[in-house]
C-alpha cells in the first residue's frame, strides 16, 4: 500500500488559515505543515502548533513571491524589500548578474530555512517546499535549491518534482506555469522558458549527482476550482465532499511502494466567518495569499474531516518525512 | 588771395554775424575792400551796403543752406544704404541660425520659428518698403545741386564781371553797373530759389504707401527667402507631417488595443460565467457520485440503476472536469494577455 503524508501549506501569516491547521493537526487530520518564515510572529504559531500537536512535521514554506526579503534579495524584490509577484520572476541578462542573483537567492533561502531552526524544539526542518513552487521554474533556482536542502545535516527532503501519474502540471502550477509563461513570452522574449523546465524537472532531478532527497509524488489536484464567485454554504459542503473523493480517488491510483505528499490548503471552515477572514486577510501587510480561495480553503477542511471518518483504518496513521 | 566762402551753416542766432561775414568776404573778393580792413570799416554809403547785404542774403547765404541740405541727404542716403547691406548680411545668417539647431523631435517648436521668423521678416521688408519709397520721394540731392550751382553761378558771374570794378573812381559808390548786377542777381536768386522751394515742398509731402499691397508683398518675400535660406535640414512639412501621422498611427494602435481590452473582458466574463456554470454541474453531480460510492464502498450494493446512474455520472463528471480545465487554460491565457495590454496602457 502507497503511504500518504499529508501537508498543509501556508502556515504563519494569515491567523484564521493558522487555526484551521493547528485544529486539523490536533484532530490527525494532517501529520505535516509547511510554515512561511517571512512574517512576524510565525514563531508563536509554530509554538502553538507544536504544543497541542508535538508529533506534526514541521517544514519550511520557502518564498520569493510573498512577503518580504529577510536579506538584500534586490533580485527578487521591489522597492522596500517586497517580494515580486510570481508572474514577474524574470532573470538577468548579464552572466555576473545571474551569478549574483543566485547567491542572494541561496542567502535568501538558507536564512528562511535558518529561522525555522531556531525556533524548533529539535532544531530540525523537517521538509522543504515553496510557495507557488517558484523554484521549479527555473533550473538554476533549483539547483540552489537542491544545494541548500542537501547542504544541511540531515540532508531535508524537498517537495517532490512529480505530480501525480500521467498529468504534466495539475491545476494550481498549470495555472501558475501558463500565466508566468505569457508574461514572460510577451516581456522579455530571451529570458529562458521556464515552462519547458517545469516540463522537464523530472527527467532533470533524476539525472543530477547530488539529486535531493523527497517523495515519490506530491498531489494537490484537489484544489480549486477558480475563486469566482463566493460559495454558498451548501455548496462548501458540496465542494468537501468532491475533495474528500478525489484524494481517495487518486490515491488509488497510486503504487505500493510510492510515498505520495498530498498537499492542503486549510482554513478555519466557521463559514459565518468567511467574510471576516477575507477582510482581515485583506488587511495583512503580506502579499501572496489569496483570499478568494477561502471558501475552497473551508472545503478542503471539511473534506479532510471526513476523509478520516471514512478512511481511517486504510490511510491513518500517516507516513513520517524521516522515513523517506 | 581773397579768402574762402566758407559756406558754412551756422546757427540761426549766429546768421546776422554769418551774413556780415560773407557780405566782407564778398567784397573783399570783389576788390572793393582790402583783407586787412573790415565790413564795419568800409566807408560806403548805407544804402550800398545794404544792397550789398540783400545779394549776400539772397545769393550766398542760400547757397549756403543748400550746402547744408545736400550734406544732410547725402547722410539719409548713406544711412539708408548701410541698412540695407546690414539686413542683406544679417537675414540670411539669422534664418539659417534659427533653423540648423532644431531636428524632428522639436516640429512644433520648428512651426513657431517658421512663423515667427516670417512675421520678422514680413516687418522688416515692409518697413524697407516704406523707407525705401521715402527715399525715392525725396530725392532732394539734384535738385538742391541745382540750385546751388545757379546760385553759385549768379554769384561767380557777378564776381567775375566786376572783380576790380564794382566801385566808381572816387572808390566810395558802386558804379552803376556792379548796382544794376547785383539788383539782377538779387532777383534771379530769388527766382531760382523760389522755383526750388516749390519743388522742395512737393517733394516733402510724405508718399502714398499701399500698406496691404506692401505688406502681402513682403509675406510672400519673405516666405519665399526663408525657404530659400533656411538650413537644409529644417524640414517642418515633413516632420509635421510624419508627426501626424504617428499620431494617427497611435490612435488606430489605441483603439485597436481598446477595442481588444474590450472584447476581452467580454470575453473573459462570459467564459467565467461559463466556468462557473460547469463548476455548478460538477459539484451537484460529484455530490451524487459521493453519495453513490460512499454506498457502494460501504458494502451497499447499488441497484442496476444506481450503478448505471454512477457510471453516468462519471463519464459526465471526466467530461465536464476536461471541459472546466480547457476553459481555466483559455482563461488564464486571455487574463495574461489583458493584464499585458492593460500594462502596456
Amino acid at each position: 500500500m502507497a503511504k500518504l503524508i499529508f501537508t498543509a501549506d501556508d502556515f504563519g501569516v494569515v491567523p484564521a488559515i493558522d487555526k484551521g491547521i493547528v485544529d486539523a493537526a490536533e484532530m490527525g487530520l494532517i501529520n505535516s505543515v509547511a510554515t512561511f518564515t517571512n512574517k512576524d510572529g510565525f514563531e508563536k504559531s509554530v509554538e502553538i502548533l507544536l504544543d497541542r500537536s508535538p508529533n506534526v512535521e514541521v517544514g519550511a514554506h520557502l518564498t520569493i513571491s510573498s512577503g518580504y526579503a529577510l536579506t538584500s534579495a534586490s533580485f527578487f524584490t521591489e522597492k522596500g524589500s517586497k517580494f515580486k509577484h510570481y508572474g514577474n520572476i524574470k532573470r538577468p541578462k548579464r552572466e555576473a548578474d545571474r551569478v549574483l542573483e543566485l547567491v542572494q537567492l541561496e542567502k535568501e533561502i538558507r536564512a528562511q530555512i535558518d529561522k525555522l531552526v531556531e525556533v524548533l524544539p529539535d532544531r530540525r526542518v523537517k521538509h522543504l517546499s515553496v510557495h507557488f513552487n517558484s523554484l521549479y521554474f527555473i533550473k538554476d533556482y533549483f539547483d540552489v535549491l537542491v544545494k541548500v536542502a542537501n547542504s544541511y545535516d540531515p540532508v531535508i527532503p524537498i517537495r517532490s518534482v512529480h505530480a501525480k501519474p500521467g498529468i504534466k502540471h495539475d491545476f494550481f502550477v498549470g495555472q501558475m506555469a501558463l500565466q508566468i509563461a505569457f508574461k514572460n513570452l510577451f516581456r522579455q522574449k530571451e529570458v529562458d522558458h521556464i515552462d519547458e523546465f517545469a516540463e522537464a524537472i523530472g527527467d532533470y532531478a533524476k539525472s543530477m549527482t547530488n539529486p535531493p532527497k523527497m517523495p515519490s509524488l506530491f498531489h494537490t489536484a484537489h484544489y480549486g476550482p477558480l475563486g469566482l464567485a463566493k460559495l454558498s454554504e451548501r455548496k462548501v459542503e458540496k465542494l468537501a465532499k468532491k475533495k474528500r473523493r478525489k484524494v481517495f480517488k487518486s490515491s488509488q491510483k497510486l503504487q505500493d511502494d510510492e510515498v505520495c505528499e498530498y498537499v492542503f490548503h486549510l482554513i478555519d471552515d466557521n463559514y459565518n466567518l468567511l467574510e471576516g477572514y477575507r477582510a482581515s486577510a485583506k488587511s495583512l501587510d503580506y502579499h501572496g495569499i489569496n483570499d478568494k480561495y477561502f471558501d475552497s480553503r473551508m472545503a478542503e477542511l471539511r473534506s479532510l474531516k471526513t476523509f478520516k471518518q471514512h478512511y481511517e483504518d486504510e490511510f491513518y496513521p500517516l507516513t513520517s518525512w524521516t522515513n523517506l | 588771395m581773397s579768402r574762402e566762402y566758407a559756406f558754412t551753416p551756422k546757427k540761426d542766432s549766429d546768421y546776422h554775424e554769418e551774413l556780415i561775414e560773407q557780405a566782407e568776404i564778398f567784397s573783399e573778393r570783389v576788390e572793393m575792400l582790402s583783407e586787412a580792413s573790415s565790413w564795419k570799416d568800409f566807408s560806403l554809403n548805407k544804402a550800398s551796403k545794404e544792397l550789398i547785404r540783400s545779394f549776400c542774403h539772397e545769393n550766398i547765404m542760400n547757397i549756403v543752406w543748400y550746402k547744408a541740405k545736400i550734406e544732410n541727404e547725402q547722410f539719409y542716403r548713406n544711412l539708408y544704404n548701410f541698412i540695407t547691406i546690414i539686413l542683406i548680411f544679417l537675414i540670411p545668417f539669422a534664418i539659417w541660425g534659427t533653423t540648423e539647431f532644431v531636428n524632428a523631435r522639436e516640429w512644433k517648436t520648428g512651426e513657431k520659428i517658421t512663423s515667427i521668423v516670417t512675421v520678422v521678416l514680413t516687418f522688416i521688408f515692409a518697413i524697407h518698403k516704406w523707407l525705401t519709397a521715402w527715399m525715392e520721394k525725396r530725392n532732394f540731392i539734384s535738385s538742391f545741386n541745382h540750385a546751388k550751382v545757379e546760385l553759385s553761378n549768379i554769384l561767380f558771374r557777378i564776381e567775375n564781371d566786376f572783380r576790380g570794378f564794382a566801385l566808381d573812381e572816387s572808390g566810395e559808390f558802386l558804379t552803376p553797373q556792379f548796382k544794376l548786377a547785383l539788383e539782377k542777381g538779387i532777383e534771379d536768386s530769388k527766382k531760382v530759389l523760389q522755383e526750388d522751394t516749390k519743388n522742395y515742398f512737393e517733394k516733402l509731402a510724405n508718399p502714398a504707401f499701399d500698406l496691404s499691397g506692401a505688406l502681402i508683398s513682403s509675406a510672400t518675400s519673405a516666405k519665399q527667402l526663408f525657404s530659400q535660406v533656411k538650413a537644409e535640414s529644417f524640414k517642418v512639412e515633413e516632420w509635421r507631417k510624419e508627426a501626424q501621422d504617428k499620431e494617427q498611427r497611435e490612435a488606430i494602435k489605441k483603439e485597436e488595443r481598446d477595442t481588444r481590452i474590450f472584447d476581452l473582458r467580454k470575453l473573459i466574463l462570459i467564459e467565467n460565467t461559463k466556468y462557473q456554470a460547469l463548476q455548478d454541474k460538477i459539484l451537484d453531480l460529484s455530490d451524487k457520485e459521493a453519495d453513490l460510492a460512499d454506498k457502494k464502498e460501504s458494502g451497499q450494493s447499488l441497484t442496476q440503476e444506481e450503478q448505471k446512474k454512477l457510471t453516468h455520472i462519471q463519464d459526465s463528471l471526466v467530461q465536464y472536469e476536461t471541459n472546466a480545465g480547457n476553459l481555466m487554460i483559455e482563461l488564464a491565457v486571455k487574463e495574461a494577455e489583458l493584464e499585458l495590454l492593460l500594462d502596456s496602457k
